[in-house]
């Protein structure tokens, strides 16, 4: 049985993020991939959408300059032909502050002959932001009209 | 038709169901025990909290039908593996108060059990809460 391109690429990834081992993840990725980290831009300009392997694996140079990857458990895993949905709880730290950050993600990823051709990531990005600011955010409660 | 396809098709059958608010549609595809839990900003919004049984979740859906006239959504991506369904979704609510579109982006989960959901976690891109038309 052949091992789905999902691990290959989670491995690959992690290894880019954490070890600065890019020459992996760079053969994993299709030339006209699309990629969305679904996320406030302002705050993490890593975040967002982009096209094409270049601007991605800039992306993921950004994400190891910022984070490493303490821990990951997959809460759910769905693994289609050439697609993959899984619901993830990382434990990262913020390398500039040594601030652990605990983030709960989902994320859709296609693959086209062993290569990623589209990823989304969606983030509770509330909760990412209350940890980066190290306080709560304060909004107003919605009420019946809201 | 494989198992996979046949969870897909009830998934898109359930936001259907909800999408024209046919509430006795969209309970009658959940189990009794139906678990529903958001990580979404509950604080905001209050209704979001974690629903259990087709009681609270039939509350949880009118609360947004008082709030919200229409809903469209759009599914980018859905992937469906043995009882386990994960859809990418693209909503869209108009508001009863002002007419104003928000778009939410978000990821859901559904688990099922003898043909009907019976776990369906979500998680909303709190910052994807975007108003795309103002009347």
């Amino acid at each position: 049985m052949t091992e789905h391109s999902l691990w290959r690429f989670s491995r690959a990834l992690h290894r880019a993020i954490n070890d600065r081992h890019f020459e992996d993840i760079e053969a994993l990725i299709d030339e006209d991939v699309e990629w969305a980290l679904y996320g406030p831009i302002d705050m993490f300009p890593f975040l967002g959408a982009r096209q094409g392997k270049d601007a991605v694996l800039d992306v993921i140079h950004q994400l190891a300059d910022n984070f490493q990857v303490r821990r990951f458990d997959r809460e759910s895993i769905m693994l289609g032909v050439d697609s993959a949905a899984s619901m993830l709880r990382y434990s990262l730290t913020a390398l500039d502050s040594s601030k652990p950050i605990s983030l709960r993600v989902a994320q859709f990823a296609q693959f086209r002959a062993g290569k990623l051709t589209s990823l989304r990531v969606l983030i509770d990005t509330f909760d990412l932001v209350e940890q980066a600011l190290g306080r709560a955010i304060h909004l107003p409660k919605m009420t019946s009209v809201g | 038709m494989t198992v996979e396809q046949l969870n897909r098709q009830r998934v898109l059958h359930l936001l259907d169901a909800i999408a024209r608010s046919d509430l006795q549609a969209a309970l009658a595809c959940c189990t009794d025990d139906v678990d529903f839990l958001t990580h979404a900003p509950i604080d905001v919004l209050p209704h979001m909290g974690p629903c259990h049984g087709k009681n609270e979740l039939g509350e949880f859906w009118r609360t947004v039908q008082e709030r919200y006239a229409e809903i469209r959504y759009e599914v980018p991506q859905i992937v469906a593996e043995g009882d386990t369904v994960a859809a990418y979704l693209r909503v869209f609510f108009r508001k009863r108060s002002n007419d104003r579109i928000i778009q939410v982006d978000m990821a859901a989960t559904a688990r099922s059990r003898r043909s009907a959901r019976s776990s369906i976690p979500t998680i909303w891109c709190s910052k994807c809460w975007n108003v795309r038309s103002d009347h």
